[in-house]
């Protein structure tokens, strides 16, 4: 999808018609849209997501949700509210054919229920405008909400996407930018009772009792499963509402002066607190998979001991590795001559002699596994000292990070003690509204802990149960039949599933190397960048000077290069998904797309970074729309976004209003490349316009 | 778009598990992925549920 033109009309402060249109050229793909705090940019940014998917798809930090049109022209026309309507309309491209969307909601609708409008597609075919039927689910289709985080965001809060609670969210984006949601969805609905357990009731009802009962029970599990599945998704989706209403309470308390220092440092304290359980997660993980693979070895020294020790002996007494094998003295045999020159003649007692030690001579394969046991023990030795080694430097890691933990926990708590102590009842009811929902919200994440272990389990004993099924041969003709029809049902998902496996792990290591070289050029370290099996984006370094000293440790990162890590992440993923969309695919549909980033503020706190932000990322997604204020354009990003030669469009946002209203330390001019450009006008109603420079 | 970096295409891997089925399977995941396309972030999936038992039935005889 790559955005043309955005025509908004009547929508909040944006009175009448106004119109952006984007740059779609690929070399020239920055489109920039200057604004002082508080002229619409958050607003600008939430009309193209009302357009794509109506209420639902509003920022949770965009407030008055229920009141889209402008609040002036409501009152006006309070009296005839069909006639006044807000709109949102959307010219865009994808895979070759041009859409144009509108959504529009009336006063009268908005007063009776806003989350209601009217949305419709129209596409461009042959030169004829054809209406399209299921407008919202093709919008889906084209650019599935789930990614939407990722394409349209502000800035200052994208630290939220890379927190351990949004994985699945991170994952889901991965796969539906790459194209492998296709198989994901495929492999769900293969595995669900209305197919896969459709087929297994139909071979149940046509065999045997003995195999009949094992489907039952498959049947039973995966019911279960079912059942925990959709508790987790409802669990899941519970834990996001509350967290919206913490987002909202907090930013409340942000606002309130009184709390606004506590509030702020609790952010960042909660901010770190995630990050540094996500690295505890992955140490567990870590240690889990280490004992699981390795642990045994560090029982073995006893052993490996008494072995080396037996070997030594058998060793001196001359009895490994065998002087003589059976092979030599065979061919002493058949050759009738013995090493000292006598003859051996069959039947002689030289020949008598010989061949009786044939008979306890060992063959060449002794020698070899006496070969291969040294070498077995010599290794186990090995692995059992690093598995010694990595055990400690985890347990350490993992014991320093529990402590950190623990303190920022206990400063958190002191925070939640001082602004539930201030006098105001307004902050008072804020913090006992938060400390409830944050409450609830442990409580349930501990559910949903419960929950996958249930789903895993189940998930392990219907294997056992398939294998067992499967191997139970069946005599009738329609039994065979149905049983065909399980096993191709289960051979297609295994099939899916592999393919999506291949594709995920060939992938990964290609974002990781172009988020790596990014992340590493912008704030000019030697880091290395890691997207785990499930998805966790982590930035190492190497530690130590000796070689053989050096381990590699999680990068603890700054407020700014987490957010340089994101922002570099979703810039890598447009660009692998862009280049994996024009390369042919084995299977239709597992091809990449394009998709355009439009970020609200993406430098507010990376400060030093601004530079190699405005510099790599315009150079990595295909469309790049920033909106930003004049103090986050000058110096650095100004002059890095001159050097790309990207820049293509520009606009600015004027405000109009009473001089009251204009908000303190905003200039009433805008000074871009050395020129003024008038960005306040003083009129008696507030209202905003979008100027092209 | 940097130039350094190699186009993900389809891998050896890939085509190999995907031709390491028999033929039957094939046409069946391709069937099954056609009527996948259009629906894949769809959240009611009755419609594509029968859709794909049909397909097996049609296919697996």
């Amino acid at each position: 999808m790559i955005l043309e033109r955005l025509v908004i009309k009547n929508f909040r402060q944006f009175k009448g018609e106004q119109e952006i249109i984007f740059t779609d050229n690929r070399e020239k793909n920055v489109t920039l849209i200057h604004a002082e705090n508080g002229f619409g940019k958050t607003t600008l940014l939430n009309a193209i997501l009302w357009g794509l998917y109506g209420h639902k798809g509003l920022t949770p930090d965009f407030e008055g949700k229920e009141q889209l049109i402008h609040n002036g022209l409501a009152h006006s026309f309070r009296k005839k509210p069909s006639e006044l309507e807000a709109m949102v309309h959307l010219t865009f491209s994808h895979d070759g054919a041009r859409y144009m969307l509108s959504r529009k909601i009336n006063l009268a609708q908005q007063l009776v229920d806003p989350r209601k409008d009217r949305i419709d597609l129209e596409t461009l075919r042959d030169g004829q405008t054809l209406n399209l039927d299921r407008p919202q689910h093709r919008i889906q289709a084209i650019i599935p909400e789930a990614i939407s985080k990722f394409l349209f965001f502000n800035g200052e809060r994208i630290d939220e996407l890379g927190l351990d609670k949004n994985r699945g969210q991170v994952t889901e984006a991965i796969h539906q930018m790459l194209g492998l949601k296709l198989l994901k969805s495929t492999i769900e609905d293969l595995n669900s009772p209305s197919v896969r357990g459709k087929f297994r009731k139909e071979l149940a009802d046509k065999t045997s009792d003995e195999k009949r009962e094992l489907i039952d029970q498959q049947a039973e599990l995966e019911g279960k499963q079912e059942q925990a599945n959709k508790k987790l998704s409802t669990t899941q989706e519970e834990i996001q509402a509350i967290d919206n209403e913490i987002i909202t309470i907090e930013a409340k308390l942000a606002a309130n002066k009184e709390t606004h220092e506590l509030q702020a440092k609790r952010a960042q304290l909660q901010r770190q607190n995630g990050e540094l359980s996500a690295r505890a997660e992955d140490i567990n993980k870590r240690l889990a998979k280490l004992i699981a693979e390795d642990g045994y070895t560090l029982f073995t020294p006893e052993l490996v001991a008494k072995g080396k020790a037996i070997m030594k002996d058998l060793r001196s007494q001359n009895r490994i590795p065998a002087p003589v094998i059976d092979t030599f003295l065979q061919q002493l045999l058949d050759e009738g001559k013995c090493i000292c020159e006598r003859c051996l003649e069959p039947g002689s007692n030289e020949y008598e002699a010989v061949k009786k030690k044939l008979s306890d001579a060992p063959d060449q394969d002794f020698n070899n596994a006496v070969s291969a046991l040294d070498h077995a023990i010599g290794i186990l030795e090995g692995v059992a000292e690093s598995t010694r080694e990595n055990l400690e430097q985890l347990t350490k890691e993992r014991a320093e990070l529990t402590t950190h933990i623990r303190t920022i926990e206990g400063d958190l708590e002191d925070i939640h003690q001082k602004v539930g102590s201030k006098n105001d009842e307004k902050v008072k009811e804020l913090e006992e509204s938060r400390r409830g929902k944050s409450l609830k919200r442990d409580e349930l994440t501990s559910r949903c802990g419960s929950l996958k272990k249930e789903i895993e389990i189940a998930a392990e004993a219907m294997s056992k149960l398939q294998s067992q099924i499967s191997k139970m041969e069946d005599l009738e003709d329609k039994a065979a039949l149905a049983q065909r029809r399980v096993d191709a049902v289960e051979e297609c998902t295994r099939l899916v599933s592999e393919l999506l496996k291949a594709e995920t792990e060939e992938l990964r290591p290609l974002l990781n190397k172009e988020i790596s070289e990014h992340f590493s050029k912008i704030i000019d370290r030697d880091y290395r960048a890691e997207l785990s099996e499930d998805f966790d984006l982590r930035i190492r370094s190497w530690i130590g000077d000796e070689d053989d000293e050096r381990i590699e440790q999680d990068v603890a990162l700054s407020t700014g290069q987490r957010q340089v890590k994101l922002l570099v992440f979703i810039a890598s993923l447009l660009a692998l998904a862009k280049r994996r969309s024009e390369i042919p695919t084995i299977l239709k549909g597992t091809a990449g797309s394009e998709y355009p980033l439009v970020t609200d503020a993406p430098f507010g706190n990376i400060s030093v970074f601004r530079e190699g932000i405005s510099r790599w990322v315009p150079n990595l997604a295909p469309q790049v729309t920033i909106l930003l204020t004049p103090s986050q354009y000058d110096g650095d990003v100004e002059k890095a976004l001159r050097e790309t030669g990207r820049v293509a469009k520009r606009y600015y946002l004027a405000y109009n209003g009473p001089e009251n209203t204009l908000r303190q330390g905003a200039n009433a001019y805008l000074t871009v490349e050395g020129k003024e450009y008038q960005q306040y006008f003083k009129a008696d109603e507030e209202f905003t316009e979008i100027k092209e420079l | 778009m940097p130039e350094t970096n190699k186009a993900p295409g389809p891998s050896d891997r890939v085509k190999g598990i995907f031709q390491s089925a028999s033929e039957e399977h094939q046409k069946l995941i391709r069937e099954i992925l056609k009527e996948e396309r259009d629906v894949q972030h769809m959240s009611r999936r009755s419609d594509i549920h029968n859709k794909i038992y049909d397909h097996v039935r049609r296919l697996i005889k």
